[in-house]
């Protein structure tokens, strides 16, 4: 033993914040840069991104001497989530709130293991209908109900 | 005279009805998600942000105000009963509380807790209330110069103070800073990384990026994650809260020194409720005659971090209110609250709008109130909430979080905004970067930068500005010595590392 290893989570972290401060560079010199005394619109986002390449920099340095570990992860509640609330921001402005809300309860209930599809369409009704009744009856946010 | 005149005016604002529904709204909900693990106090401000758009700022305030202190009164509820902390400031109340409630006096502790935490609540208003106006008087002489200064110390201390990598901390803030950014730069007109899409004219939706970091994140966090939750409810009868003389003598002292140990922490910038709480408990722990008694139910390692917790929460107000310069993320959510209503967060706060700072003040005394009767009375009720299952409870939560974000414009790309910062924050919560230095730098970047460019432009590029004025060089000393000094512990730990590797290869060779 005693090799120093590399965790590789760590390091593509270190890289990704790296790379967003040469992206912040290399954007923000598309926009004037103007002087230190009358600074243009490109000045901050440049030197933020100075900052960010250099703690980057930092961070990969660290990661040679971060500790291996194994990370929890899984796709699925992810896939899930994220499914749910597309189908939200998808079926809200064509056809209301109510079908939205419960399409987006039923799928996010397969996030979890075991799934329930009975407990995913019995909270998506409930939910459907106290959205109904608090959002649109109670507060009257301008979204419609159900709409063809 | 004076101050009771303005009292007055603040008790009579918070007396209207209307005030008093939102403030009981706010510390009620506060105190629900406060008890429900894997709901934080951030989560649920975020999701009722939208709704305050529609109040009027001081009502909006009280009540996100009141979720606040309200989740620190809820969050020991499960750290004493499951072991598990209902937000991350009760973490350290676990130490103590859970190994109570195994030797059969769960209701003790959950009584004590709530007395400390109104006891540390008192506290540190009566400090808000006299140290808040004069402090602003102060700040009345700042220029863009120390503005920039209390900003930035205010940015740095929040990365740097936050359990963790500093440097992980900081690269958040920067990053915050640079989604603060987007959108249309104020000087010039110039749309500034929007890469012509006009719904990023205005930047980022902050309700998006909050409910996003917070909301969806934690969701997608705990569902990975995945504990089955061992949840027994006990029955807590009213006679078994009653706790003897001696926890009574044991925790007087210990909960003023929480109290006081919080009040301060508050205060600072970046040292937020988790800090005071781990203070007070290693004060405590310290100060103890027997310091083996604690971890095996000492009721002073209850009263003490609970006192510190409510307490830091009212007094991180201070330099909120006083300075506009907020210390955590929470804080920073409701400057931008204010700031969607037109108000201006600083120094003219207090004089300006006497209303709504002495309103929000009396609303806090009333809140604290309104928590202890909630929460000694019907303590039953919420130890029956933990029994709510998680998979009826994150679709319920999505789904709130999905019209809270929609209602704010009816735009649907507010929406996917909110679900790619809650992917980009479930995986900093897996890669331990705080998510909570990113908003705050988000909500500052703007007035940031903006002060930065004028102090450069009155002094013709001269650098030397900020530290010929005494009040900004003070700030920015404190700032690198921060810096520094978090450096100095980071760099000391990678040569113990190295030596500590160097020694392990030489006895695995041997």
């Amino acid at each position: 033993m005693g090799r120093l290893k590399i965790n590789f989570s760590e390091f593509a972290a270190a890289f990704v914040v790296l790379l967003f401060g040469v992206f912040l560079i290399v954007e923000g010199n598309n926009y004037s840069l103007g002087s230190l005394r009358r600074m243009g619109p490109g000045f901050f986002p440049v030197s933020l991104g100075a900052i960010m390449v250099g703690l980057g920099a930092i961070l990969l340095f660290q990661a040679v001497f971060a500790a291996r570990e194994e990370i929890a992860f899984d796709w699925r509640p992810i896939v899930c989530v994220a499914g749910s609330i597309i189908v939200f921001a998808i079926i809200t402005p064509r056809f209301g709130l109510v079908p939205a809300a419960f399409l987006m309860i039923v799928l996010s209930a397969f996030a979890e293991r075991p799934a329930s599809l009975k407990t995913g369409v019995i909270t998506g009704v409930v939910m459907a209908a106290l959205g109904y009744g608090v959002f649109i009856y109670g507060l009257g946010l301008p979204i419609d109900a159900v709409r063809w | 005279m004076d101050f009771l005149g303005n009292l007055s005016l603040g008790f009579s604002a918070a007396f209207s009805a209307e005030a008093l529904l939102f403030c009981f709204i706010g510390v009620t909900v506060g105190t629900l998600v406060g008890v429900l693990p894997g709901v934080g106090a951030l989560a649920a401000i975020s999701m009722l942000l939208p709704l305050t758009y529609y109040m009027d700022p001081m009502i909006g305030l009280i009540m996100l105000a009141g979720i606040f202190y309200g989740a620190q009164y809820g969050s020991s509820t499960a750290a004493i009963l499951l072991n598990i902390p209902g937000t991350a400031t009760a973490a350290i109340t676990c130490l103590d509380g859970n190994p109570m409630a195994k030797q059969g006096r769960a209701g003790v502790a959950l009584f004590l807790t709530t007395i400390s935490s109104f006891v540390g609540g008192c506290l540190a208003i009566l400090l808000l209330m006299f140290f808040t106006p004069p402090l602003a008087a102060l700040a009345m002489k700042f220029t863009s110069v120390e503005y920039f200064a209390a900003m930035l110390l205010g940015l740095i201390a929040a990365s740097t103070l936050s359990v963790g990598s500093p440097v992980k901390g900081l690269a958040m803030v920067v990053f915050g800073l640079a989604l603060g950014v987007v959108g249309t730069d104020i000087n010039t007109g110039q749309m500034r990384f929007t890469f012509g899409t006009y719904e990023l004219a205005d930047g980022f939706a902050l309700v998006a990026i909050a409910m996003g970091l917070f909301g969806i994140s934690e969701i997608l966090t705990t569902l990975v994650r995945r504990e089955p939750l061992a949840v027994q409810t006990s029955s807590i009868t009213f006679r078994s809260l009653l706790p003897n003389r001696d926890d009574i003598r044991r925790s007087a002292l210990p909960t003023l020194r929480g109290s006081g140990v919080g009040s301060i922490t508050g205060a600072l910038p970046g040292a937020g409720p988790s800090m005071a709480t781990f203070l007070a408990y290693a004060v405590e722990k310290r100060l103890s005659k027997d310091p083996s008694r604690f971890g095996k139910g000492a009721v002073e390692g209850v009263a003490a971090p609970e006192a510190a917790n409510n307490a830091s929460v009212q007094a991180a107000f201070i330099p909120t209110l006083s300075l506009g310069v907020p210390g955590d993320a929470v804080m920073a959510i409701l400057l931008g609250a204010l700031m969607i209503h037109g108000i201006i967060p600083g120094p003219g706060l207090v004089n300006d709008q006497p209303t709504l700072f002495w309103g929000l003040i009396a609303s806090f005394w009333i809140g604290n109130i309104l928590l202890l009767i909630l929460n000694i009375p019907l303590i039953g009720l919420w130890v029956k909430l933990l029994s709510i299952p998680y998979r009826v409870l994150y679709p319920a939560m999505l789904f709130l979080i999905c019209v809270g974000v929609y209602s704010v414009r009816s735009n649907p790309f507010d929406v996917y905004t909110a679900l790619a910062f809650g992917v980009i924050g479930y995986f900093m919560n897996v890669m331990r970067f705080p998510t909570a230095p990113v908003l705050l730098g988000f909500i500052l970047g703007p007035l940031l930068e903006e002060h930065f460019k004028r102090s450069l432009l009155v002094s013709r590029g001269d650098f030397m500005v900020f530290l010929e004025r005494p009040i900004s060089a003070v700030l920015l000393g404190v700032a690198a010595l921060l810096l520094l000094s978090s450096c100095w512990a980071y760099l000391f730990r990678g040569v113990r590392f190295l030596i500590g590797n160097g020694l392990s290869r030489e006895r695995g060779d041997a």
